[in-house]
């Protein structure tokens, strides 16, 4: 395997570790290595800190993580800068993937949900741990200080956790419609409080 | 022929870019999405509004050796080729206008046409598509005993019956069979390798508002045929990838093959 790799991937030349990922990026399309890994090392830590959040069993979260990057080198070609950022893009492929892992790989939860939520009490408990915890961001952790606490929960369950509406609904204990609605405008205040627009 | 989008769908939009829809709900959704301007819009802003949350989690080092095999794989992991991705409706009309697409045009080919696209040129890059039958009869009529293959017969034996047939690039081949008519189509696959654990074959009804799921299975024997679920429309294109066992709501992997029926 090793002789399939040229050498000269593990030193990164200096000059693209102070390219853009968007330009790395637009790189790696052209089958450029070094770009390749110059761009995981800008962001591996974010993903993989993603990755891990959702599955927390740590071999799955480095398996989950080289899917992504197998992915992002596979589909770089069809990355668009004019649609958004390249960390953006990323982020997005890698929270998907999560959560497919999530879903596939714990059918037990799913039993879990339905026995009762009191059966569920640690999962449950480490997600919504206090925001405090979970978000490093100062910017982010005030957005989500001030959604609602239904909001609040909703919006964490299903973006940290990794939870389905219905899982959702059932561990707050409030019907699929409200999560839903609750899922939406709990996304729209902190759009809001953010700032993002396109 | 896209429903128009409901209240209910326009609620959805919040768990649409958490992930946390089912594969049906996406589908609709995602189909509902085509109709409306605005609906495309909130979801790229609450796209990237999700984009933040991921941003705001501490980051955490992977281990080194992750790095390594990461990079140990490109060399034989091929990549997509660039390909104008296809566009539809208004936005097709004026390919080379100068006029910069307005965030609703982004947002729609930014997440109702990057699958087809991908899939398709996906195909093209492996050479998948080659004209050509197979001896269908034969194949179906070894499948005769089983419900599956009745139904099969069934789409078959429709006046507008068709079939094409691709190489499978993993090995194989796949045969659809389709009725316009009828809205069905089945797969007959054979010579498929089976997929390690919790892996699964996924199906996927492909047109310009995205992949829908349209079932899963796992290859048994030499030769199985396998009736997609949901309803085909004219035009559409089939797909088959490989998922996590239980199947995706959107395609995770390149295609193996795609079946294009237009």
């Amino acid at each position: 395997m090793l002789a399939l790799v040229p050498r000269d991937l593990d030193g990164v030349d200096a000059d693209a570790s102070t390219l853009s990922n968007e330009e790395l990026l637009r790189r790696v399309a052209t089958g450029d290595r070094d770009s390749f890994a110059a761009l995981y090392d800008a962001t591996a830590p974010r993903v993989f800190g993603l990755v891990k959040r959702l599955l927390r069993d740590h071999a799955q979260s480095e398996e989950v993580t080289q899917e992504i990057y197998l992915e992002i080198w596979q589909t770089a070609t069809r990355y668009d800068p004019t649609k958004g950022g390249a960390m953006a893009w990323m982020m997005t492929m890698a929270h998907r993937r999560a959560v497919d892992r999530v879903r596939a790989s714990q059918a037990s939860r799913d039993r879990d949900v339905r026995i009762g939520i009191r059966d569920h009490a640690p999962a449950f408990d480490s997600v919504t741990e206090n925001v405090e915890v979970l978000i490093e961001s100062e910017r982010v952790k005030a957005a989500m200080l001030r959604l609602t606490e239904l909001q609040r929960q909703a919006v964490q369950l299903a973006y940290f956790g990794g939870y389905s509406h219905r899982e959702v609904s059932a561990m707050l204990s409030v019907p699929i419609g409200t999560v839903k609605t609750r899922l939406r405008d709990g996304m729209i205040r902190l759009r809001d409080e953010l700032g993002v627009a396109s | 022929m896209s429903p128009k989008p409901s209240d209910d769908i326009g609620h959805d939009s919040g768990a649409y870019v958490l992930h946390a829809l089912s594969a049906d709900e996406r589908a609709r959704f995602e189909s509902a999405l085509t109709d409306s301007e605005a609906a495309r819009a909130e979801v790229t802003e609450l796209a990237d509004t999700a984009v933040e949350l991921g941003l705001s989690i501490a980051p955490v080092e992977p281990p080194a050796a992750l790095r390594g095999r990461i990079l140990d794989r490109l060399a034989t992991t091929p990549q997509l080729a660039a390909v104008e991705a296809p566009v539809g409706g208004a936005v097709a009309a004026r390919p080379g206008s100068a006029r910069p697409e307005s965030a609703e045009e982004r947002a729609r080919r930014r997440w109702t046409l990057r699958p087809v696209s991908t899939l398709l040129a996906a195909a093209a890059v492996l050479g998948l598509l080659f004209g050509g039958g197979i001896a269908v009869n034969a194949v179906v009529q070894a499948q005769q005993a089983s419900a599956t293959a009745s139904e099969v017969s069934r789409i078959q034996a429709a006046p507008d019956s068709r079939h094409a047939t691709v190489r499978v690039s993993t090995g194989g081949t796949a045969t659809l069979i389709w009725s316009a008519a009828l809205k069905r189509s089945a797969i007959v696959v054979h010579g498929m390798d089976a997929l390690p654990g919790g892996k699964t074959y996924e199906l996927w009804y492909l047109d310009e508002a995205g992949a829908t799921p349209a079932g899963t299975f796992d290859a048994r024997g030499a030769t199985q045929s396998v009736v997609l679920a949901g309803a085909m429309k004219p035009g559409d294109t089939v797909g088959i990838t490989v998922e996590p066992s239980g199947g995706s709501s959107a395609p995770t992997t390149a295609p193996i093959a795609v079946v294009a029926t237009a």
